[in-house]
């Protein structure tokens, strides 16, 4: 029975054709012994089943975790304090990426005006607390790559154009690493700020999971964080190839855990949260935003700078 | 007959229900184990498991999800549990016998393209590997994928991702094109 679905598959990432095709041989399954399989299987229900062995953490499937309905409600806890955002501290970060766009674009001496007045003026391009929704960072995850639509889909590699903003060339300005010392000091002061919450957040998130909890409020702050993060990502002030690519890991992190919010019950949420925290000690995500962010968190701006 | 009606037979104790059920399902569960385990005890051992958990947990099943996606689930888990019971047991007879370490053949001596690709796909860490064994390999969609695991799509994608950057990374030096 040939399950494939080719066109649920986004191929910007695919592997290349000759390892597809290793790939598809990887332990290939012989005929299927089920009359022997299926002998031990009554026999051992006869015996008394499983000896009861309890599942080792790790991915749990649906049918194994214990019914919640009868169970007696979990004593309430302390909520573990998350860092509080702001619409003060947003609009900080946006300003400051906004002001990135202006000093960018007169750096460049209007070399992009091509490019750049296609966009909208700064002052859209900027959320603006009265939420231009037109122009705000989209909270639903934006459509995954060869993929149309929103249906909750992620994104990993190509970005669908946001509402209210016209359609990036193919290869937007924006997306081109900026030279490693041409970092603006605002973008560089937004970064460092987004790079530390997200630090500081990821951290509790992980130290959470760790101790069983798995609390709403985490996916909330993931999204307000995922919004700035790609704020950065979409700013033409840019950043070096290893920001960028920090930021587009720590995108896939974050919207990861924004999806937490979603209509998955406690014990799913428990299991998808254990997921992200593996993926997140695999990608050594917080060793690499720990190396980016200056010691202190600390900018210091030459005279004339700003 | 479909699930439904056959789980209900199966729970007013019909011994045929209980082989139309295993015979309906068999196949995929095992198609699942033997990627994953790659060796034919060790499958065997779990997809019996496998439906011997099932059939004594049939009367939990609530029917909110397909019954395949739920003998998945647990079949995904008996798996990976039966996976690490035996790399333990391997490990402490490793040391035993003071054989050896593992994985420290340089690549000039194993240079054959499959091996390492093997070696590759099982150095994923668990949840990589289920996705890409069930997506790359078996052509789950990820909404089954993440029906199965217990997640959302975009995790069951955001796996996926990560799983092939980490095979392209360990096979980099093969000349793949």
């Amino acid at each position: 029975m040939d399950d494939r679905d080719p066109t649920n598959d986004s191929m910007d990432d695919a592997l290349p054709p000759a390892l597809r095709e290793l790939v598809r041989d990887y332990n290939a399954p012989p005929t299927v012994p089920r009359e022997a399989m299926w002998e031990r299987i009554r026999a051992g229900r006869r015996d008394g089943g499983t000896d009861g062995e309890s599942f080792e953490p790790g991915i749990l499937p649906l049918a194994e975790r214990p019914s919640r309905r009868s169970a007696s409600p979990p004593p309430r806890r302390r909520p573990p304090v998350w860092i509080p955002w702001s619409a003060g501290i947003a609009a900080l970060l946006a300003l400051g990426v906004g002001i990135g766009r202006v000093w960018e674009r007169e750096a460049a001496g209007g070399a992009r005006a091509g490019a750049d007045s296609s966009r909208a003026p700064v002052a859209a391009a900027v959320p603006s607390t009265t939420t231009d929704s037109a122009t705000a960072p989209a909270l639903e995850p934006p459509a995954a790559p060869g993929e149309r639509g929103g249906n909750g889909q992620l994104t990993v590699a190509a970005r669908a154009p946001r509402a209210g903003r016209e359609p990036s060339p193919a290869v937007p300005p924006s997306r081109r690493p900026a030279p490693e010392d041409a970092l603006n000091p605002a973008y560089r002061l937004t970064l460092t700020q987004h790079l530390s919450q997200s630090e500081a957040f990821l951290t509790l998130f992980r130290a959470s999971v760790r101790s069983g909890r798995t609390e709403r409020l985490a996916g909330a702050t993931a999204e307000q964080l995922l919004a700035t993060n790609r704020l950065l990502l979409d700013s033409p002030a840019g950043a070096d190839r290893r920001t960028r690519h920090l930021l587009e890991d720590l995108e896939l992190v974050l919207a990861q855990i924004a999806q937490l919010n979603g209509d998955t019950q406690a014990a799913d949420r428990s299991t998808e949260a254990r997921m992200i925290t593996e993926d997140l000690d695999q990608s050594d995500m917080l060793p690499r935003i720990r190396t980016a962010v200056p010691a202190g968190g600390q900018l210091t701006f030459s005279q004339g700078e700003l | 007959m479909d699930d439904r009606g056959l789980i209900a037979r199966v729970l007013a104790g019909d011994p045929a229900a209980e082989r139309a059920l295993y015979d309906a399902h068999v196949d995929r569960v095992f198609r699942l184990v033997y990627r994953i385990a790659g060796d034919m005890d060790l499958a065997q051992d779990c997809v019996q498991e496998t439906f011997i958990r099932a059939f004594q947990r049939l009367a939990d099943f609530r029917g909110e999800a397909r019954l395949s996606t739920w003998l998945g689930s647990i079949a995904i888990s008996v798996t990976f549990n039966g996976l690490r019971k035996r790399k333990r047991f391997r490990e402490r007879e490793v040391a035993l016998d003071d054989a050896a370490p593992i994985g420290t053949t340089a690549r000039e001596a194993d240079p054959d393209l499959k091996t390492r690709l093997r070696a590759a796909i099982e150095a994923l860490p668990d949840g990589y590997r289920a996705v890409f064994v069930m997506h790359d390999v078996e052509g789950y969609t990820h909404e089954e994928i993440a029906a199965t695991l217990g997640v959302q799509p975009g995790t069951s994608k955001a796996q996926l991702f990560r799983a092939r950057a980490k095979l392209r990374t360990a096979l980099a030096d093969f000349a793949t094109g």
